[in-house]
């Protein structure tokens, strides 16, 4: 039997963090009725949902990025799957939590709001039966390091923070086998854990937790996607097909806000086609391993999200008919 | 020297770049205007470009702005030399009328009075308690509680030299019934009040009569414009209504609504106001062409009465 890779779309790519002309608009839900059946039109009939408590605390429950927002406006998840199935969005493909929002001096608010809301996300992923919880597992590591790092032994306090990281996800996973929902880690450019070996981290957490791959943090990080993804083979929980042309040669990643380079504004992040990755071969890799599971594009720092997801259905189309990978623009 | 100060509400949301150096380059990697509004060093030489003094601090973006400038004094030096003042802070008394989180509500105001003073400000502008929502309707003695607390933060904010001024939101469960008993309520000697004009309006007020009941009290402004005063109370008091499914705004730009601001104007001009006045335009598409037509409206339209 063929084994198929589907594609689907991250909705981070509906930029809300900076403020830009018509940023309002993505605060209403009309916004996001008229995106959901964009979508599908754009060809994607799966996507990925960034789950971010941080809307509800505004009351911009027009932003469907939580359990509260999806409740308030659809009245449950399942009305919420029933809408988007009548758009042609088929599947909710996987939850993507980040808890930096959380990061403080203060480690026992930040371990606080972050299992609360992993929970909670975890809870969602079942409920919308995406099957996969994809999980940054800690803030930037230059950020932890601000926060946490300043007159003190620096090192034993990251050791601390790293087995409280670990003892959280390791209940995560608990909660989440129990859910029916696979946690996948994953592996960013800038994480605290570049600085101590993310194999070692690993290698603490419950043999059920998997691994993502996000091919443009495996690059700037000096890594090479295919090789990611051949070496994480039967762990590999979910993937990101992400673009970048950013060479890092001084080190943003140890910066407090490595996304924004302080030096030099740059885009770390391209819509897919306009970088450098060789998602083409990346594809490859996954048809080697007889992967037959969602490959989630996030564009998520476009500048124009429409044209992103264009991009994204012109660059997937091409990786689809063998064409060569490196830059696709 | 014109006696009313032009502050702006911040709502830029997160600024990534202290101040972007490659502003060309950056540009050019894919076109857009995205360099235009990624800097704190360009948003504030919009503020001073369309006749802004000040800018309003929003709370929420307090631990951004300290990543990248360290502390508030360094922002306010920064902000300075682009011919920007800090005039103040906004504040939220969430849960102010449940005397058993008084001791919280105070200690979060302090922190934010503190904060204030090191950015160099003289307002916070405090939205009294949580929203009409969830909380609803509130009885007598919760209205006392949330102006007895209110009144000891407004002690301690003027002992710091920051004059607190409360500030009403349409969906606030301090609303049209018990808006001016509460104000009744504390104690005028510290506690003062920012005229959010548009959201008085929804509330049910006559903005312009308000001022003139409460104009002793009224220590600095949100200026904004509304085309939907009086909302019946089903609507105010609905679920996380300030934004609205189908994109229906209640704020626009002073001249764009159907308020009477040449009346306002002309008791600012009777009462001699004096100060800070800060205009917000939350709810619009375009932050910088909501400043500058709200500027042109004030000195061209308004000026000739009083500025």
């Amino acid at each position: 039997m063929t084994k198929t890779i589907h594609f689907g779309l991250s909705l981070d790519l509906i930029q809300l963090d900076h403020q830009e002309p018509n940023r309002n608009r993505r605060e209403s839900k009309y916004f996001w009725d008229e995106l959901f059946a964009l979508i599908p039109a754009a060809g994607f009939r799966g996507i990925e949902l960034p789950y971010q408590p941080k809307w509800d605390f505004g009351g911009r429950s027009g932003i469907p990025f939580s359990q509260y927002a999806i409740r308030t406006k659809y009245g449950s998840v399942a009305r919420f799957k029933t809408m988007l199935e009548g758009n042609g969005i088929e599947k909710i493909a996987g939850i993507y939590f980040n808890p930096s929002l959380f990061i403080s001096e203060n480690q026992d608010a930040y371990f606080g709001a972050f299992g609360h809301f992993a929970s909670q996300a975890v809870q969602f992923c079942a409920e919308a039966d995406a099957g996969v919880l994809t999980l940054t597992p800690t803030p930037f590591g230059g950020l932890v390091r601000h926060y946490l790092g300043q007159n003190t032994d620096w090192s034993s306090v990251k050791t601390e923070f790293l087995k409280r990281t670990a003892d959280l996800i390791n209940r995560l996973a608990e909660q989440a086998a129990g859910e029916g929902v696979v946690i996948a880690i994953k592996n960013e450019y800038w994480s605290l854990l570049r600085e101590t070996g993310f194999d070692d981290f690993f290698k603490h957490l419950d043999p059920r937790i998997r691994l993502n791959v996000d091919t443009a943090h495996a690059q700037i990080a000096g890594n090479d996607p295919v090789r990611q993804i051949t070496s994480a083979a039967d762990r590999i929980g979910s993937i990101h097909f992400t673009d970048t042309a950013f060479v890092d040669e001084t080190q943003v990643w140890q910066e407090k806000n490595p996304e924004f380079p302080a030096t030099a504004a740059t885009q770390i992040f391209r819509d897919l086609g306009q970088g450098n990755v060789d998602l083409a071969a990346a594809y490859r890799a996954l048809q080697d391993l007889g992967y037959d599971g969602w490959v989630i594009c996030s564009c998520r720092q476009t500048r124009d999200a429409m044209r992103a997801m264009l991009r994204t259905r012109r660059t997937v189309d091409r990786i689809r008919k063998g064409e060569n990978g490196g830059a696709l623009a | 020297m014109n006696n009313i100060k032009l502050s702006h509400m911040s709502h830029w949301k997160t600024v990534p770049y202290k101040e972007i150096n490659n502003f060309r380059e950056f540009y050019y990697e894919d076109k857009s205007n995205t360099a235009y509004f990624s800097d704190w060093d360009r948003i504030l030489r919009y503020h001073a470009a369309t006749g802004y003094e000040g800018i309003e601090v929003a709370p929420w973006d307090v631990a951004d702005m300290m990543r990248l400038f360290g502390s508030p004094q360094t922002f306010t030096a920064f902000a300075k030399e682009r011919g920007v003042a800090v005039s103040g802070m906004f504040h939220g008394a969430e849960g102010s009328h449940d005397k058993s989180r008084h001791e919280q509500v105070l200690a979060n105001a302090k922190q934010d009075i503190d904060t204030i003073v090191a950015f160099g400000g003289q307002h916070m502008n405090v939205c009294p308690t949580g929203n009409y929502y969830g909380i609803g309707p509130l009885t007598r003695e919760e209205v006392k509680n949330s102006a007895d607390i209110l009144t000891e933060v407004g002690r301690y904010a003027t002992d710091k030299g920051v004059k607190i001024g409360l500030h009403n939101e349409f969906f606030c469960a301090i609303n049209k019934e018990n808006h001016r008993e509460f104000i009744e309520l504390t104690n005028p000697k510290y506690v003062h009040y920012c005229l959010d004009t548009a959201q008085i309006a929804i509330i049910g007020e006559d903005m312009v009569k308000f001022y003139d009941d409460y104009h002793e009290r009224i220590c600095t402004f949100h200026l904004k414009d509304t085309a939907t005063p009086k909302l019946p109370d089903d609507v105010r008091y609905g679920q996380d209504v300030e934004i609205q499914d189908d994109g229906t705004r209640w704020f626009w730009e002073p001249g764009e609504g159907v308020l009477d601001f040449k009346g306002l104007w002309q008791l600012l001009k009777k009462y001699r106001f004096k100060g800070w006045m800060t205009i917000e335009t939350d709810g619009t598409p375009d932050l910088l062409a909501s400043m500058a037509l709200t500027s042109y409206y004030i000195n061209h339209e308004l000026g000739d009465i009083y500025r």
